[in-house]
């Protein structure tokens, strides 16, 4: 009898050795404004939707599965029993699937300072004063059946499935390259800086005026019209990443836009007497004998 | 001595076989050139002009590139067609500080997009007949040439109020020759023909005088005297 149970709890255990936990992520989240899975602080209290993809060699010998959501990249242990927040699945399939799979709806809730979460489950919390970057991971796990037919308290298998970046670091202070007084406008040029998607231009003029949020359009340099020459403009730049966070605002540049001439103001002081225009009447001749072409065509004769 | 040498060239490049249209040629009606060359409007002649601006705001020609379609509807001596082409050509420069005369950074330029409605006659009887390579032409027919000029990227004003943009009409006159081809590689050409319908290729180069000032108006004058190369596809 002892050699028998000696015998199950071997193939057992090889039967346990031979399990597999792989997971992927199948599809992309569909939250709005949301890129490369890093939520920002202007998600705090949306929801976040992943799709996620569990592939387990199950058996009739494993006991138990759970997917959770774990702070961090660091899955931890599996959830007990009686845990009742950030899980997903917990137990097992009614039938042995081998692969499993589901979208899975983080709400992005704001931190209230505790663990007063709401009853929807899972959840995430993100607080938007706070300077620093959050990861998330969605993780997977199951128990094997030991010799004895106990659901055993070694976990077979942990991964971590799926991070979700809480991005709140801002971009690094920028500096203005070049700064160009031009007619009645300036333009400024930036350096291309990593992980910046947009810069930001404030301008205030010795007038008085002033000018704020100027988008360069996700170009590196931006020509700001509309302004007085011979005022003198302070120009500063605040960089953007993807997700929003603002950089600080680079030190400050000032220049003076100026009177240029062009190729036409040359021309005109040279006593140039153009004065713009189309001369329709003559236009309407060449489109008749531009109407003609088809009909010559016609008696072309063919060798 | 180059002249005789060249001349002698050709003389050994003309076949027989290139006197007749050889057997199974498709038919041609029409033309196709696409060519290229150095245009410079003469700005400076607009009377009473103190100056020549272009020169001082820009350096050197524009290139020019343009696309010509021929519908030929005389064959027998040579042959004789009307023809449609568009043009583009693009100059920039730098502009200059008002009261100092000091280059900026901020760029103006010259846009002009000619267009020709052409009467041509290409004397292509000698190439078809005799097998001598070189084809002469003449060209003449009226210009349009919608131009626009800018500072800053954005067309300048006039001094009048209205945007610095405009068309202007005139006329012109080429000449020019193209070399035939097909005599290189006879096969080649033929296939050429019954692959894609293309009779002939010419390599060409022609000669224009285009008067472009809205046939004597003042303002700007955008005529020239230019060369242009290019490919020209007979089918």
């Amino acid at each position: 009898m002892r050699f028998l149970l000696s015998a199950m709890v071997l193939i057992m255990a090889s039967a346990a050795g031979a399990q597999s936990l792989t997971v992927t992520v199948t599809g992309a989240d569909d939250a709005d404004d949301v890129t490369d899975n890093v939520i920002t602080t202007k998600q705090c209290g949306q929801t976040y939707t992943v799709r996620w993809q569990l592939n387990a060699q199950l058996n009739p010998s494993t006991c138990d599965l759970k997917v959770w959501v774990a702070k961090g990249t660091n899955c931890g242990s599996m959830p007990e029993d009686n845990a009742t927040d950030k899980r997903i699945i917990d137990g097992v399939p009614d039938e042995w699937e081998t692969v499993l799979q589901g979208d899975l709806d983080l709400l992005v809730e704001k931190d209230k300072g505790g663990t007063d979460y709401s009853t929807k489950f899972p959840q995430l919390t993100c607080d938007p004063n706070t300077k620093e970057d959050l990861k998330f991971s969605v993780c997977g796990a199951f128990k094997m059946l030991d010799g004895l037919g106990n659901c055993g308290s070694a976990i077979a298998a942990i991964a971590p499935i799926y991070q979700i970046h809480y991005d709140t670091t801002p971009p690094a202070k920028p500096a203005i390259d070049k700064i160009t007084a031009l007619d009645s406008a300036l333009s400024v040029s930036m350096k291309a800086q990593d992980g910046v998607t947009d810069f930001l231009a404030n301008i205030k003029g010795a007038d008085g005026s002033e000018r704020k949020d100027v988008s360069f359009d996700k170009k590196s340099t931006l020509r700001i019209g509309g302004l007085t020459n011979n005022v003198e403009y302070t120009v500063s730049v605040y960089a953007e990443d993807a997700v929003k966070n603002r950089s600080e605002i680079s030190d400050s540049v000032k220049e003076t836009p100026v009177q240029t001439d062009g190729f036409i103001e040359r021309y005109q002081l040279m006593n140039g007497g153009e004065t713009g225009g189309c001369a329709v009447s003559a236009g309407g001749s060449l489109l008749s004998l531009i109407g003609l072409l088809p009909l010559l065509a016609r008696r072309s004769r063919r060798r | 001595m180059k002249v005789p040498l060249f001349v002698g060239c050709v003389l050994a490049l003309a076949s027989p076989a290139l006197g007749k249209p050889l057997s199974g040629e498709s038919t041609r009606n029409a033309m196709i050139e696409v060519k290229m060359g150095s245009y410079k409007p003469q700005i400076s002649n607009e009377a009473g002009l103190t100056g020549n601006p272009y020169d001082e705001v820009f350096d050197g020609g524009m290139l020019l590139f343009e696309l010509e379609f021929e519908r030929q509807f005389f064959q027998s001596f040579g042959s004789a067609a009307i023809a449609f082409s568009v043009g583009y050509a693009e100059k920039y420069g730098n502009t200059v500080v008002s009261n100092t005369g000091v280059a900026t950074a901020e760029k103006t330029a010259l846009f002009v997009v000619p267009l020709r409605l052409l009467a041509v006659y290409r004397f292509d009887y000698a190439a078809r007949e005799l097998g001598i390579p070189l084809v002469p032409f003449v060209k003449g027919g009226l210009v349009y040439t919608p131009w626009w000029s800018t500072k800053g990227g954005r067309v300048s004003n006039l001094a009048n109020g209205a945007k610095a943009k405009g068309g202007k009409w005139g006329y012109q006159g080429t000449v020019g020759l193209a070399f035939l081809m097909d005599v290189l590689e006879p096969r080649l050409a033929r296939d050429f023909d019954t692959s894609v319908g293309v009779n002939h290729t010419y390599l060409f180069a022609e000669y224009t005088y285009a008067k472009v000032d809205d046939f004597g108006k003042r303002g700007l004058d955008l005529s020239s005297k230019h060369f242009t190369f290019g490919l020209a596809f007979e089918f």
